[in-house]
């Protein structure tokens, strides 16, 4: 896990409206951060800006003490559940969830067994060979969580997944 | 009869119409083709091969005996073959460029390659003729392919496009960060996603390759390149007075056979609904 310090981000859109307005929060290390408020007020943007989705108007994004404004999504080793899942459809439920771990390149006994892990802590084993087309919409909730805990990601943002 | 049962006739009777409109003549050419050349010659043969005389296998040995049809055979797989997957390639990459990124003169692009598709064919033939014999690749496969290219690509283009914006961006950007770089992305999450796609544009591209005449008979010269349709029109036989007609037909359903194949082979990839439960909702 790690520290994330957010200092006086701004996101403005190409018309100039300012989505996030000057936003200063710092979560620590194991913290649990809830954001809360109506319809259209950053949440999302805010979050897509922390794991590098959106880019950053002014202001710093500093994680574990690096700031990584300019980084790449993938630079950035964070885990995100989307609003609405983001599932890859062609994929089955396993391989849903190895997604992540085959782009590292990891061994194959290590992915299934991180995979195994994930999906008896979510409840899926029993889907590992389904595809999410097939699945409820709280199976496909499960399966997109699955995807974001099997890495080690230093922290987990999850959009409002429910 | 009840209203219900009437539309039920009428659709019937319109869709055997349509049936014979469209495979009559096909059922004409394969019968043609396993008559004799006396039989087609003497009159009125019937519809039938038996009934003026059939010739069995005989004009389809002989076709397939003919070392220029056989070549044009090569001639055509190949430049098809090639042209389709150039086409299909670039134009997945143009297509994707297209339906993501937002760049100036993209609106230009669009139109433009939809101009190049509506271009007639025959007026470019001309000049075509002329830039090919300069270039060194009149009656080449290189000759063929490059205007197969040009104007299928727009056709392509446009098809995948279409079939990218259909895709969740989501799915590229949960690709992201869960690791990939934008060609991880773009090649294990969006390809396999737009396969419908392109399959299908790589089927439009092999039929106008395939079928086109008027390139394959004017930018060719000699049996190195001439593809099939072109080929068949040199079919004249022993007796150019007498055209065979029967030999011909022969060979027109041996050019035919190889695009039913091939539609029949990529007609299941093209299915519905393969980002099925990608998003809520």
């Amino acid at each position: 896990m790690a520290t994330i310090e957010m200092k006086n981000i701004v996101k403005k859109y190409g018309d100039g409206f300012p989505a996030v307005n000057d936003v200063s929060i710092d979560v620590a290390d194991g913290e649990f951060l809830i954001l809360v408020g109506p319809s259209g007020c950053g949440k999302s943007t805010l979050l897509r800006m922390i794991v590098g989705l959106e880019d950053i108007t002014s202001g710093d994004m500093v994680i574990d003490g690096e700031r990584v404004n300019d980084l790449a999504p993938r630079d950035r080793n964070l885990a995100m559940v989307f609003q609405n899942y983001a599932l890859y459809p062609h994929l089955t439920v396993y391989e849903n969830i190895a997604f992540p771990l085959r782009l590292k390149k990891r061994p194959e006994k290590e992915i299934d067994e991180k995979v195994r892990q994930a999906s008896r802590t979510l409840d899926l084993d029993e889907h590992l060979e389904r595809k999410p087309g097939n699945l409820s919409g709280g199976q496909r909730q499960r399966v997109a969580m699955g995807r974001a805990i099997v890495r080690d990601a230093k922290a987990f943002l999850f959009d409002e997944p429910l | 009869m009840n209203k219900n049962a009437l539309t039920r006739v009428g659709t019937l009777v319109g869709f055997v119409l349509i049936l014979l409109w469209c495979l009559l003549p096909v059922a004409w050419i394969i019968s043609l083709s396993f008559k004799s050349q006396e039989a087609v010659t003497n009159g009125s043969p019937g519809f039938f091969p038996q009934s003026g005389g059939g010739a069995g296998w005989q004009n389809y040995v002989d076709v397939l005996q003919d070392e220029q049809f056989r070549r044009a055979i090569l001639n055509s797989i190949g430049i098809s073959l090639t042209a389709t997957i150039l086409s299909v390639a670039l134009a997945t990459l143009t297509a994707y460029a297209v339906a993501r990124l937002e760049f100036q003169g993209k609106k230009f692009v669009l139109t433009t390659a939809l101009v190049i598709a509506m271009f007639p064919v025959v007026s470019l033939v001309g000049p075509l003729f002329d830039m090919w014999r300069t270039f060194g690749i009149y009656d080449t496969w290189i000759g063929l392919i490059i205007p197969y290219m040009s104007f299928t690509l727009p056709l392509a283009i446009w098809t995948l496009s279409a079939f990218f914006r259909e895709i969740p961006w989501e799915m590229e950007q949960a690709a992201q960060v869960d690791g990939a770089t934008s060609w991880q992305a773009f090649r294990k999450v969006i390809v396999p996603l737009a396969a419908p796609g392109v399959f299908t544009a790589a089927i439009l591209t092999f039929f106008f390759a395939w079928n086109d005449f008027v390139f394959g008979i004017s930018l060719t010269s000699t049996e190195r390149a001439r593809p099939i349709p072109a080929a068949l029109s040199f079919f004249v036989g022993a007796d150019p007075f007498n055209r065979p007609a029967s030999l011909l037909a022969a060979g027109a359903v041996v050019a035919t056979v190889p695009v039913i194949l091939l539609v029949l082979f990529f007609q299941r990839k093209i299915v519905a609904g393969l980002t099925a439960g990608a998003v809520k909702g």
